[in-house]
């Protein structure tokens, strides 16, 4: 595998993290620099006297270095990426010396004693015990639903035209009720709706879309024992309940595929909380999935993803109908290549009601267009697709706008993004007719805040 | 109304006022669903509506339509683009961080070998000539059609977005942007100036005041008696910036009426008493002035008083070569006798603001002789003269032992526009006296010292870029000190790989090579 600039610069933690590479760039600064056909690894000259010893597992992207850097991956491990695609000749092939080759080693090691340890049947839980413990959960989510009801009905009884900034601390201290009654979903929305009070144009019809849909919720939670299995697991995600891992990779649906990086994105949730979406689609199976992870304090996340590449793995997903999130049951090193990619699906308005009718909460929903020109109007970015008069309006910083704008043309492009109901943010564009697992000419860089 | 927008009405005013809405008109089992409830639990009826539309509008949107767009789509280019990454990386990191020198030297380097720029880094070198006007010559000719096409779209960019480069002259006239307009006018007046200058007195009559006096300047190249006519004309503009260019340019025909007429002024204020000379201010305005753009009245802030003002319109409007002719004297000579004269200050302002109009070698050379007066006036001077000559000043202020390098790193920084650089031979000068002062340890308390060095990676001789390569580096730098070296090397380089751009080819195209 081999990255491109812009590629690795992507796995940057934080822009400091990407400039501070490009420091370490002149070759004259590592004196080994070597591959080999899992790995490169270099040592770069830093202030001490000793070198740092850097590698990169390529099956990942996975980082190591023996500086004291506390990010991730740190600026040694993207510089000795950076020199790779830049400048290919100053790496020598050969194999790896004993630092490098026992860190892999012990890697694969690791990997295969998760899978033996997967393959063990798991300790089975005590069901009376956890009987017990969902109901207690139960007990304390339904109190809070009821007082959130409540609350919902005196707001449209008083009027959506009342409300105003002052509101603002009510609405806060909803959530934050629903935090405590173990509904974090619920928190979720109520913040995410109080901040449409008063903004822009049609904020009233805005809000009236998220509450009403928050009061489906609030009504599946009262019906939740007439609900079918998966209908409730859908209920539960919306209302943020927490999956346990070792369940889900236990009991859940597992495909194995070739999945294709649609695209990425990292979004700021709060000061310190970094949330990425990687959003993947099987060649075979045509299923999309996104991989939801989090990281705290500005580390970058252990496992990267590069964005137009296709990758063999075993993904498990999460119970539900039409269930998008998973996580990465196995990567498997090397599989055969299935044949042809899956095509982009006819029409992704039909997908994307399919997906709505299957679990009305789902709050993204990722979408391919296989011809779409981005273009400016008035004052917004819309993409035109196709040859219709129809256009998405656009949610993109105006810089990275730009970026596509040039890379457009006018012309069509191949642009993957997601689509909340109302706004579509591109995060990965490819030229026209590109075959697949190509690199994209575009992809959203940084993180959002 | 669609059953939506009663909905959201009701849940405006509130329920409290306006009972729930029923669904009219709706069949089928989603009318069904409204109407259950309808016939439901009154509490949260309304969202409960809501929410059910919400979701069937959801599932069924449809993405409003736009009309249909008039731009055109970009046209094919064929200057192949900048593909090596390691010099992609370079002019992309350039183009974020600097310096000015260093972003136009990756761009004039991908110009002169028939590249262009690849479309990533389109927008941020549209920014970055947006932000600095000496780039934007650079920035123009890298874009290619699609940054041109792109620059059309933000009126950000407006600078570039003229007609295609690729279009002939009559076009880039026609539909240009003021950087290109003044282009083919120049390039026409190299070897055509009767056309040119016909082709500008046409458009003049239709011009805002900032681009006939930009225009104007373009008449500078292959000047000739055939153009006094226009620019006389030019004396009675309303706009002062254009009287002014008209005033510079005639300088430039010392046979021109108006500098006769100019000569006519002054010379009888310039008398030759008991073998030396003696100069007068004028005792009144001339009302004949006003013709040859001479304001009789003083501006408020003036520091010269009103006689000293009068005269030093005079002499600023005379081409130099007058006073050596009239009087004998060398430059030298001159400067000296005006030093003692009671109308110094306008002498030497008149002398400065003429030697910047019309460059005069020898003016120059013995202006800088003069003890030192102002650094910022000692930069511009030596701006005028051809580099040889600069050299010889700059020489004597580096001294032998090198101790006047950071002063005269800073006036070659400032005489040498972006693309120039000094000669090879006092480069490598230079660049041996910082690397000097670099190992004597003396970058750990001198601040000014490590700006002068990124500078001077910018600026020198690519011959001479390997002597601020690998400058020593210790375990105990400050942040302040690691980054002034990590920058200069950062310099360094991407210097380096540019210059591998312009290997194939025997001669460079930058101007500052020998």
């Amino acid at each position: 595998m081999s990255l491109s600039t812009e590629a690795v610069l992507a796995l940057a933690p934080d822009d400091a993290s990407a400039k501070a590479a490009k420091g370490l760039l002149a070759p004259a600064k590592w004196p080994t620099l070597g591959y080999s056909d899992d790995a490169v690894w270099g040592e770069c000259q830093g202030s001490g006297s000793k070198p740092y010893q850097t590698q990169v597992d390529l099956t990942g992207p996975v980082f190591r270095c023996s500086c004291p850097s506390r990010k991730f991956p740190c600026k040694h491990g993207l510089a000795l990426l950076l020199l790779r695609a830049q400048s290919d000749a100053s790496f020598t092939a050969g194999t790896p010396p004993a630092w490098v080759a026992e860190w892999i080693a012990s890697r694969r090691e690791k990997a295969e004693k998760k899978e033996a340890r997967a393959a063990e049947p798991a300790a089975a839980p005590d069901p009376a015990a956890a009987g017990k413990r969902d109901a207690q959960r139960w007990k304390r989510i339904e109190a809070g639903v009821q007082e959130f009801a409540r609350w919902l009905d005196d707001q449209t009884q008083r009027g959506l035209a009342s409300l105003g900034s002052e509101q603002q601390q009510a609405w806060g201290a909803m959530a934050a009720r629903m935090v405590d009654a173990q509904a974090p979903g619920l928190g979720q929305r109520i913040t995410q709706a109080a901040e449409l009070i008063g903004v822009g144009e049609g904020w009233p019809a805005r809000l009236l879309d998220r509450l009403g849909r928050l009061q489906l919720i609030v009504d599946a939670v009262a019906r939740r024992e007439s609900l079918s299995p998966a209908t409730l697991a859908d209920l539960r995600t919306a209302l943020g309940w927490p999956q346990d891992r070792e369940a889900l990779l236990a009991e859940g649906e597992r495909i194995g595929d070739h999945w294709l990086v649609l695209g990425q994105c990292t979004d700021e949730r709060d000061a310190k909380l970094v949330e990425r979406h990687v959003w993947l689609q099987g060649r075979a199976s045509g299923r999309r999935a996104l991989l939801l992870d989090y990281s705290h304090g500005g580390r970058g996340f252990e496992t990267a993803w590069v964005s137009g590449s296709e990758r063999p793995a075993v993904l498990c997903f999460y119970p539900g109908h039409a269930s998008q999130r998973a996580l990465v049951a196995e990567l498997l090193a090397d599989a055969p290549a299935s044949s042809g990619p899956a095509p982009d699906t006819a029409d992704e308005w039909q997908r994307m009601a399919r997906q709505v009718a299957a679990n009305p909460w789902q709050p993204l929903l990722p979408m391919v267009w296989a011809e779409a020109v981005p273009a400016r109007h008035g004052d917004q970015w819309w993409l035109r697709l196709e040859a219709a008069p129809q256009a998405l309006p656009m949610q993109l910083a105006s810089q990275e706008a730009w970026q596509l704008m040039a890379h457009s043309g006018g012309a069509p492009l191949r642009v993957f993004g997601e689509w909340d109901g109302e706004q579509f943010a591109p995060l990965t564009a490819w030229a026209l007719g590109a075959a697949a697992g190509s690199a994209p000419v575009w992809t959203l860089a940084g993180v959002r805040t | 109304m669609s059953h939506w927008n009663t909905l959201l009405q009701t849940a405006l005013v509130g329920t409290a006022r306006q009972p729930v809405p029923a669904a009219e008109g709706m069949a089928g089992e989603f009318g069904g669903l409204l109407q259950a409830i309808q016939a439901g639990e009154a509490q949260g009826q309304l969202l409960r509506a809501a929410g059910a539309v919400a979701i069937g509008r959801r599932a069924g949107f449809v993405a409003p339509g736009l009309p249909p767009s008039d731009a055109p789509v970009a046209t094919a280019d064929e200057h192949p683009v900048l593909n090596d990454p390691a010099l992609q990386a370079a002019v992309a990191d350039a183009l974020a961080s600097g310096p000015l020198r260093l972003q136009h030297e990756g761009l004039a380097a991908i110009t002169a070998a028939g590249l262009r720029l690849p479309h990533n880094l389109l927008p941020t070198a549209l920014d970055a000539g947006r932000r600095a006007i000496d780039l934007r010559p650079a920035v123009i000719p890298a874009l290619g059609e699609r940054g041109l096409w792109l620059a059309a779209r933000n009126d950000d960019w407006r600078y570039a977005a003229g007609a295609s480069e690729q279009a002939d002259a009559q076009t880039r006239w026609d539909e240009g942007s003021l950087e290109q307009r003044r282009a083919v006018l120049a390039e026409q007046r190299r070897n055509d100036p009767a056309a040119a200058r016909e082709r500008l007195a046409a458009e003049l009559p239709q011009l805002p005041a900032k681009e006939r006096a930009a225009l104007l300047g373009a008449l500078a190249g292959n000047i000739g008696p055939d153009d006094e006519a226009l620019l006389d004309a030019q004396l009675k503009d309303r706009a002062r910036d254009v009287r002014q260019a008209a005033v510079e340019l005639l300088q430039r025909l010392p046979a021109s009426a108006h500098v006769q007429r100019i000569e006519a002024f002054l010379a009888p204020l310039l008398s030759q008493e008991g073998g030396s000379w003696q100069l007068k201010a004028p005792e009144a305005a001339d009302p004949r002035w006003k013709d040859d753009a001479i304001d009789a009245a003083r501006p408020t802030h003036e520091s010269l008083g009103e006689r000293a003002w009068w005269l030093y319109q005079l002499v600023r409007q005379v081409p130099l070569a007058w006073w050596t002719t009239h009087t004998g004297m060398t430059p030298a000579a001159l400067l000296e006798w005006a030093a003692k004269s009671d109308w110094k200050d306008a002498l030497l302002r008149g002398w400065n603001e003429a030697v910047l109009a019309v460059p005069d070698v020898d003016w120059c050379d013995a202006m800088l002789d003069r003890p030192r007066s102002q650094r910022a006036w000692i930069g511009q001077l030596l701006a005028l003269l051809p580099r040889e000559r600069r050299e010889r000043h700059w020489a004597s202020e580096l001294g032998e032992s090198g101790n006047g390098v950071q002063e005269v790193v800073a006036y070659a920084d400032q005489a040498c526009a972006p693309g120039e650089t000094p000669s090879a031979e006092f480069s490598l000068k230079l660049a041996a006296a910082l690397r000097l002062r670099v190992e004597r340890g003396d970058l750990v308390n001198d601040y000014v010292l490590r700006q002068v060095l990124g500078h001077a990676a910018a600026l020198l001789h690519a011959d001479a870029l390997h002597l601020l390569a690998d400058l020593p580096r210790t375990a105990e730098e400050s942040p302040g000190l690691a980054n002034a070296l990590s920058d200069t090397a950062r310099i360094v380089r991407a210097r380096q790989l540019f210059s591998t751009l312009l290997l194939p080819l025997p001669i460079s195209s930058s101007q500052g090579r020998p």
